[in-house]
């Protein structure tokens, strides 16, 4: 690198390509890359786990800007020993850029205002990046003329920045995802650091602190680009149509919620539970077809909804005293309680003081329950498998009237009666086989298609007459239809018509399995 | 930086960054420490499946064999007990069950493993309860009085209908899918195959079928079934008839062959049949006893069909538990008898106890020796021994798995269509079944109990081949097994645990059932009564608690007790 300063001094053999002044200076093109890259992993993700890209990307990258000059006033208080201070700031903006969306990715389910570490980990990284530049000049100070220096500084930072501009959206999204590139762009800084350090070795006293710190710092992260993936159970997200933002496998399924812009899907064992956009459908009719039928209902009863989204509408009633969620999983229960955007989805029913959350199986926990409620909302996942087959069993119904108060009522979620019409004539011949008087009804919800519902009582339900206010999709006009049932949902199968699901025949789950395969193959 | 004060400052900063320096590393490794490394090396295939074996205390045994240990106690104080049950498997625990149900309750039961159970022994780990050795009861016959009664008593038979039928309780009838076949490439519900057979092999099967109807239905001429169970409570003609006797002295193998019956997939199931019921193959099963396997069960229930089974998560360990909660106070485990000698009315036992050695000597009025022969005839006085030069007892290999999904669960964690009982055409082994199949829980984890009669070769030398192979070599011989059913076996495995039975059943091998010695076994020596599935020659829960029920039986007639219910 050509520098008439030094070449008059006659140093040349200080000014070969891999020369400290060199290598600077490609740090200050690393950093630059390194930094914009952060910036717009973090700009993603918020966009990815909140929604609203635009003001996500706005807002993230005017705090990483500030943040920046925040780093550039502060970098004027370290007046001592400047290579050290810059190599340690580079292994650290290393491990919290490289570190940054892994924390994100995990913090989503634990972290009640997931936007407060959101911008904190901005504004860090832009603090750090903000004060390397203004170091590396002050260090390059003697190495070149001023004007010199300001050229060189600047133009690398902005080739960087255009470089990091154009490989995020065309590699590393498409080919590493976010996480990995994080690790990735860590993994460079810190090389980066490490070499710094290696040619600055002479004039730094005592580093094997500092190598010892980037060595480790360096470790941490490429086993995070090798399994940070696997580990947090991103690993799968190709098999879902839209971007994962949490996955996790719990002792009891495989939760995972998807987004898209403005449609948050949530996955139990790859099967779709609800889309945010639809989700109020199927909701209102679950809970109130029924809850509106019985008079003044004071206790219920969910079983499995731990997403609280039943529970929500549940409290739509004034009347209603106190509400039992039984759900299998407690990290279920616990994502819908804490997360932010969750919360918003569900109103906080899971936080109302009047509910109680029990984390048991359904099953089980009923067969010691000795309580009993004026309406009970059943909604499991389909029986797709003889597990879960056996909560539509007779044995299971049984149980459950056990748990109707006088003038109660119970709704199962049964499927959709259109695709799997036996399948559903079965969970109404099961829930009457248990001594109740059933009420099939259905609904459209588009994202599921055509959906169904076995209501069952003891003489104490009547058809709504009254909705509670702020629905968007049931009303008095619209009850008959959902009672009414066309000619192409009802059983086929002479066979079915007076087929009881038993714990020994799992009749239920081997119809809903035929019925779905023809009809998805 | 002048140069004094950079020494000083260095030795400083030096002092101060070692401490940071180790506080930081510190930090790194409790970090490092608390996250779960092993489960992705396991993953990663960098790790082993851990394995721990499980077997019995045949080390006890084979040192009293050997006499390393003498087996008469050193002289000292006596205890007395009215009566003594050595043994506590289900033999053992029914003659003390029918004691206590008979208002006698002065008993005491001996057990050389820890705990008690025999073949239904079970376990428990944090994912499920499981079962080391019998794991289902079918729907009993009419015949298998005691099965029923015990049955009622426990309440899993919960009632009866108009016709007699007795109800069972619903949770305990194996839910569905019972069992399933893994051939041509896919899974088939039921084990006699059915994928991809010839019209001739169907037709085959057909006739295998009828003829075993037919034997089924085939009575003596007392009027009894030729088949039945107990096989002491069919007809008298059951091995005086000339066919009959026949049948007992040939292998299944030369009876399928001199009935024509040739077909790979029939003879495929005739030989698992026979391997799980008796631990050995066609070709060293009594064709008597390989008939009985088809044609003996006539069950019936008021709520089930009559091929229907109970199964329990622990298997047949939830049986065991409940005779061992009717006993309770009354079974000392770890204790072995080392010599019975008798004593003019009394019968003297020696014992010693397992763990630390200590020895002692029982005084009892009437023995139950609930223990197989072969190990009986250690400890018997000379004049009591039978000999039992035809008696095969089959070598078992029983492994439990412990599995975070159920293979072949998908990515997304949807899980498949699994059945109770998981067999595969191609194996050696018998395949697996689901611990939680029985339970309403829906968690994922389970527990595979995976079967494997030793029976590629004569029983003894199979019982020292198994006890030469060690656990590694297991380890990749249960894998390698499963993996032809399930390819991603490997990845859903978080533990083993196995157990070899060295003697795992009586197998009634050509002329065992008929013979004069197995005959013999049913004779007491005075007041020392035997009771074990070998006195029957079938190693089922309805043999063994017969034989349990008959020497209780005789205890009480010894003692001059008459019984409040049950005659024989």
């Amino acid at each position: 690198m050509a520098n008439a300063r030094a070449a008059a001094h006659g140093d040349a053999p200080e000014r070969t390509l891999l020369s400290p002044a060199f290598v600077l200076l490609l740090s200050v093109f690393v950093i630059a890359t390194c930094g914009l890259v952060y910036e717009l992993i973090a700009g993603a993700l918020a966009s990815y786990l909140l929604g609203d890209s635009v003001t996500q990307f706005s807002t993230i990258i005017g705090c990483y800007l500030f943040s920046m000059g925040i780093g550039s006033y502060a970098s004027k208080f370290f007046t001592r020993d400047l290579s050290r201070v810059f190599i340690r700031v580079e292994i650290l903006v290393g491990l919290v850029g490289g570190f940054s969306a892994a924390i994100l990715f995990a913090a989503f389910e634990h972290v009640g205002s997931f936007r407060v570490l959101l911008y904190a980990l901005v504004m860090l990284t832009g603090t750090l990046v903000g004060l390397e530049i203004p170091l590396l000049m002050r260090i390059l100070r003697k190495e070149y003329a001023f004007r010199d220096l300001v050229s060189k500084v600047f133009t690398v930072d902005y080739i960087g920045a255009l470089l990091a501009s154009l490989i995020f959206p065309l590699v590393l999204v498409p080919h590493l995802g976010l996480v990995r590139s994080a690790f990735l762009f860590g993994i460079l800084n810190v090389v980066v650091a490490l070499w710094t350090l290696h040619l600055f070795r002479r004039q730094l006293h005592s580093i094997s602190a500092l190598q010892f710190g980037g060595i480790l710092a360096l470790l941490a992260l490429v086993v995070g680009f090798a399994f940070g993936e696997q580990i947090m159970g991103l690993a799968d997200a190709s098999s879902f149509p839209d971007r994962v933002v949490y996955s996790k496998a719990t002792h009891y399924q495989r939760i995972v919620l998807t987004q898209a812009p403005h449609d948050l899907r949530l996955f139990l064992n790859g099967n779709l539970q609800f889309s945010s956009r639809d989700e109020y459908r199927y909701h209102e009719a679950l809970v109130h077809v029924g809850l509106a039928g019985i008079e003044n209902p004071k206790r219920v009863l969910i079983l499995g909804g731990g997403d609280g989204l039943a529970a929500r509408e549940v409290f739509r009633y004034p009347s209603i005293e106190s509400i039992r969620l039984v759900d299998l999983d407690p990290e279920m229960t616990r994502l819908f309680s804490n997360n932010d955007v969750l919360r918003g989805l569900n109103r906080d029913s899971l936080r109302n003081p009047k509910l109680a959350i029990t984390n048991a199986d359904a099953f089980v926990w009923l067969r010691a329950n000795r309580d009993t409620f004026d309406f009970v909302i059943v909604d499991f996942p389909d029986p797709s498998n003889f597990s879960i087959g056996k909560l539509y069993s007779d044995a299971f119904y049984r149980e459950l009237k056990r748990a109707v108060a006088p003038g109660g009522a119970v709704v199962i979620q049964s499927t959709s009666p259109y695709v799997a019409k036996n399948a559903f004539q079965i969970v109404d011949n099961t829930l009457a086989s248990a001594g109740f008087r059933t009420h099939p009804y259905h609904t459209n919800v588009p994202s599921f298609g055509e959906w169904g519902y076995v209501l069952g009582d003891f003489g104490g339900w009547k058809i709504p007459t009254k909705y509670p206010e702020g629905l968007q999709y049931l009303s008095t006009a619209v009850t008959p239809l959902l009672l009414a049932f066309p000619a192409d949902m009802r059983a086929t199968d002479p066979a079915v018509l007076h087929s009881v699901n038993r714990l020994n025949n799992q009749i239920l789950v081997r119809t809903f399995e035929n019925e779905w395969d023809a009809y998805l193959h | 930086m002048s140069g004094t004060r950079t020494s000083t400052d260095r030795a400083r900063r030096a002092g101060s960054f070692d401490r940071r320096h180790f506080l930081i590393a510190a930090g790194g490794f409790l970090a490092a420490a608390a996250f779960p490394w092993h489960r992705w090396l396991r993953d990663l295939r960098f790790t082993a499946i851990p394995i721990e074996e499980h077997s019995p205390n045949a080390a006890l045994g084979h040192r009293l064999r050997d006499g390393t240990i003498p087996a008469e106690a050193p002289a000292g104080a006596i205890e007395d007990v009215p009566v003594l049950v050595l043994g506590g498997g289900i033999a053992g625990l029914s003659a003390a069950w029918w004691l206590s149900r008979n208002g006698f309750s002065d008993y005491l039961l001996l057990e050389l493993e820890d705990r008690t159970g025999g073949n239904s022994m079970s376990g428990e780990n944090a994912v499920s309860a499981y079962p080391w050795g019998a794991h289902y009861l079918p729907i009993p016959n009419a015949e298998s009085r005691f099965v029923h009664e015990f049955l009622e008593e426990i309440g899993a038979i919960t009632g009866r209908d108009g016709k007699g039928r007795p109800t069972f309780d619903e949770t305990m009838i194996c839910h569905d899918a019972v069992e399933r076949l893994w051939i041509e490439g896919k899974f088939q519900e039921g084990i006699v195959p059915q994928a991809g057979l010839t019209g001739d092999e169907r037709a085959e099967m057909r006739r295998f079928f009828d003829e075993m109807r037919r034997f089924g239905d085939r009575k003596g001429s007392d009027g009894r079934p030729i088949f039945a169970i107990p096989i002491a409570e069919g007809s008298r003609d059951r091995f005086r008839a000339k066919d009959l006797a026949e049948l007992d002295r040939m292998s299944m193998a030369e009876w399928l062959d001199r009935e024509g019956y040739r077909s790979r997939p029939l003879r495929w199931y005739l030989n698992y049949a026979c391997r799980d019921d008796f631990g050995s193959p066609l070709e060293r099963t009594s064709a008597w006893a390989g008939i009985h396997y088809h044609a003996a069960r006539r069950g019936v229930a008021a709520n089930a069909d009559s091929q229907a089974i109970l199964a329990w998560p622990e298997g047949n360990g939830f049986l065991a538990g409940k005779l061992r909660a009717l006993g309770a106070g009354k079974i000392r485990a770890g204790e072995a008898a080392t010599r019975i000698s008798v004593e003019g009315d009394a019968v003297l036992v020696d014992t010693l106890r397992a763990n630390d050695g200590a020895r002692s000597r029982i005084r009892a009025k009437s023995v139950v020796v609930a223990t197989p022969r072969f190990v009986a005839n250690r400890i018997l006085p000379e004049a009591a021994r039978a000999p039992i030069d035809s008696a095969v007892y089959a070598p078992w290999l029983v492994a439990n798995l412990t599995v975070e999904d159920l293979p072949g669960t998908t990515e997304e964690g949807h899980a498949p269509l699994t059945a109770w009982d998981n067999v595969s055409y191609y194996s050696d082994s018998l395949g697996y079944v689901v611990a939680t199949h029985q339970t309403e829980s829906i968690a994922r984890g389970s527990v595979l109990t995976h079967y494997w009669p030793l029976s590629d070769r004569p029983a003894k030398e199979a019982r020292l081949r198994a006890a030469r192979t060690t656990p590694a070599e297991w380890r990749e011989r249960i894998l390698a097994d499963l993996e032809g059913m399930h390819p991603d076996i490997r990845s859903r495995v978080t533990r083993i645990d196995y157990r070899v039975w060295g003697h795992g059943m009586i197998s009634p091998a050509p002329g065992y059932l008929s013979g004069d010695e197995r005959a013999g076994l049913e004779r007491s020596f005075g007041r020392v009564h035997f009771a074990h599935s070998d006195i029957s020659g079938m190693s089922l829960f309805e043999e063994a608690q017969y034989r349990g029920v008959l020497a209780a039986k005789r205890v009480l007639s010894d003692l001059g007790r008459t019984e409040r219910r049950g005659k024989v």
